[in-house]
């Protein structure tokens, strides 16, 4: 059992982190507790004061940002990447809808629940120590968490590129089930697919690995980076 | 001259300016330099706009950048003196109503008692109370786990209380 620790208790609290039944129990138990009652009511205080801090910006600043920004000249090299940039989204996405359209998939357990955690952290909820690299190219390693996920137990460490695009790499100590309407590589070692604008990236060695993230190319970045190809 | 893509760019984030201002001013003391930060950090997410691809979240795309920006001048600053300022005279002098003097002494307690946190609790504050941004987003913006987030946030919450007591006592006695 954890010890009792109001401040953590109250941090996740105030935070959004406790839901459902244990909310409503933390909520019975700050009643009787004095520490955890005067954590949550300093942690109110604060943040009221703080919220009461915010500022809007000065009408001048706002004009000055429009003229700074109205006068600064366009990339040529960037505006030719975004034209490939865009052809490749729209084969990507053609691709997508016909996947869909033919094969109308339902997708194994697992994969529904990685790609909720995916989108909202609610799965594996344990902190836990990054065993893989901190940084894989232009990403950079946010969050380490474990959990399970149906008989499989699983950690998964979370990376950001600068535009803010996620890919999370799941591993497990079995293999992960085959996403519907994936496509296998040449060899078969490696499936990936494109499910709702998202892209998965799976593969069984050197440790069973499945890369989640809404951006082709950091996913593949992330999976030729840890040596999943 | 302006483009479609500027007017797409100021449209997307000029939203986003009071969230810049509020983080650039617990950042940094001096008002001019805020101005600065504020506008080098349009100019540098303008370019990447443009350079790169477009942003999954804006709002939190460009607070790393002014985050970023920030961090980096303040490295520099601590090998210079940062230059006093009296904001409170530079911003405000035309109003004498009392309930405005009185906003505008608890407000500079404020202000003073934030920029008395150490810089990662005022940064996670000035996120999540502030800006709105969730634990999950101010993590990724400070790039640190969310745990730790929301222990930088409680403990500086708890200090920000405190200090804003201390110094309302002392007002008071004095």
């Amino acid at each position: 059992m954890r010890k009792h620790d109001p401040e953590r208790s109250a941090s996740l609290y105030l935070g959004g982190m406790v839901s459902g039944h244990a909310r409503k129990r933390f909520e019975q138990h700050i009643m009787g507790c004095e520490d955890c009652w005067r954590e949550v009511e300093m942690g109110r205080r604060g943040r009221a004061l703080a919220e009461s801090s915010r500022e809007l910006a000065p009408q001048a600043l706002r004009e000055m940002v429009r003229s700074t920004v109205a006068a600064a000249p366009l990339s040529r090299r960037g505006l030719a990447f975004g034209a490939r940039l865009g052809a490749l989204a729209a084969s990507v996405t053609l691709a997508l809808v016909v996947v869909f359209v033919v094969l109308q998939p339902s997708q194994p357990q697992e994969i529904e629940i990685l790609l909720s955690d995916y989108n909202r952290a609610e799965q594996l909820q344990r902190q836990t120590q990054a065993a893989l690299p901190s940084v894989l190219g232009d990403l950079e390693l946010v969050e380490v968490r474990r959990g399970r996920v149906e008989d499989m137990s699983m950690v998964v460490h979370e990376y950001v590129d600068p535009a803010g695009h996620i890919v999370a790499v799941y591993q497990s100590d079995s293999a992960f089930p085959v996403a519907r309407g994936a496509e296998h590589s040449v060899s078969g070692a490696t499936w990936s697919a494109m499910l709702d604008e998202t892209v998965m990236f799976c593969a069984d060695r050197p440790v069973p690995s499945l890369v989640i993230g809404d951006d082709q190319r950091e996913v593949r970045l992330a999976a030729v980076e840890l040596g999943l190809e | 001259m302006r483009s479609s893509v500027h007017d797409e760019f100021l449209n997307e984030t000029l939203p986003c300016l009071d969230l810049v201002y509020n983080l650039a001013r617990r950042m940094v003391k001096d008002p001019y330099v805020v101005e600065d930060l504020v506008q080098e950090t349009y100019t540098r997410a303008f370019e990447a706009w443009t350079s790169h691809r477009k942003p999954r979240n804006v709002e939190a795309w460009i607070s790393t950048i002014c985050l970023n920006l920030a961090r980096s001048w303040l490295r520099k600053a601590s090998t210079r003196r940062e230059l006093p300022t009296d904001e409170i005279a530079k911003d405000r002098s035309s109003s004498n109503v009392e309930s405005e003097a009185f906003q505008r002494l608890r407000s500079n307690l404020l202000h003073t008692a934030m920029r008395e946190l150490p810089e990662e609790q005022r940064v996670a504050i000035t996120l999540m109370d502030l800006n709105g941004f969730t634990a999950r987003e101010a993590a990724r913006i400070m790039s640190t786990p969310r745990n730790t987030v929301l222990s930088r946030v409680h403990r500086g919450r708890k200090r920000l209380a405190s200090l804003l007591e201390e110094k309302v006592t002392i007002d008071e006695e004095a």
